[in-house]
């Protein structure tokens, strides 16, 4: 059984709360998770840092014009949580951004790298009429 | 005839304590005290993350931005541990802990300044 909550979001950094909570709430319904605070976290910090990608270079920054469907999904085979980030703003291409160099603290450039090291799968598709984020996380009880 | 020499340093740490998530819509706050100590010649800041439940690479800019200008001035930025067991992890995974000084507590980073 999929269960799915499905957020409809203007391209502003004051609505990342929201994005967090509804993770949580997601995670929280999900009986006798191991490691549930830390798999919590970890989800929420990877869909905040692609939201962010969203928001910063789809859109080009902040505005309440554009918007973004995030849609939280719960599987039981394999038991996951799923997150699907669509946006209609400028392509990306993740293999132009080099994994950040760990020997020195940056200004910028560990969005992906932390979202792609914490979760299982972290997936960017440019569709035709709009860009994609698929990311899945592996549930163990 | 006895002669004696003193000498006096004194080294204001400014000590700020993070309560609340730093993500792209708090971290201007952040950045803008911080920034406002440094204009004002604090150099040696001890940031204290102990309370703070969430933090993405927004804030983590934040630091970085806060440790390059105290060092450029001769100071430096001590981290204190958030008790956040998740946000500890994302620290070592980006290796912040390896480029800043971690302390478990502010006194413990307080005490190495004291001892340099």
């Amino acid at each position: 059984m999929t269960q799915f909550i499905v957020l409809d979001l203007p391209a502003s950094y004051k609505m990342l709360g929201v994005l967090r909570a509804c993770i949580a709430e997601a995670l929280s319904t999900v009986p006798n998770l191991t490691d549930g605070d830390a798999i919590t976290y970890n989800v929420q910090l990877s869909a905040q840092e692609i939201a962010v990608n969203i928001i910063e270079h789809a859109y080009e920054g902040e505005t309440n014009d554009k918007r973004f469907s995030v849609t939280v999904s719960l599987t039981d085979e394999p038991r996951a949580i799923i997150i699907d980030m669509r946006d209609t703003g400028n392509t990306f291409d993740p293999g132009a951004i080099p994994a950040p160099d760990l020997n020195e603290a940056h200004e910028g450039g560990y969005g992906l790298f932390i979202a792609q090291q914490l979760m299982d799968k972290v997936q960017y598709t440019a569709a035709a009429d709009h860009n994609e984020w698929l990311m899945e996380k592996k549930l163990l009880w | 005839m006895v002669t004696i020499e003193e000498t006096e340093y004194n080294i204001r740490i400014e000590i700020v304590k993070v309560r609340s998530a730093i993500d792209p819509y708090s971290s201007p706050i952040l950045r803008d005290k911080l920034m406002k100590l440094i204009d004002q010649e604090v150099i040696c800041l001890i940031i204290d993350l102990t309370e703070t439940p969430f933090m993405d690479s927004a804030g983590m800019a934040v630091l970085v931005t806060a440790l390059k200008r105290c060092r450029q001035g001769g100071g430096n930025v001590k981290l204190v541990w958030p008790k956040v067991e998740a946000a500890q992890r994302i620290l070592k995974l980006t290796r912040f802990d390896q480029v800043f000084d971690m302390f478990d507590t502010v006194d413990a980073a307080i005490e190495q300044w004291r001892k340099a």
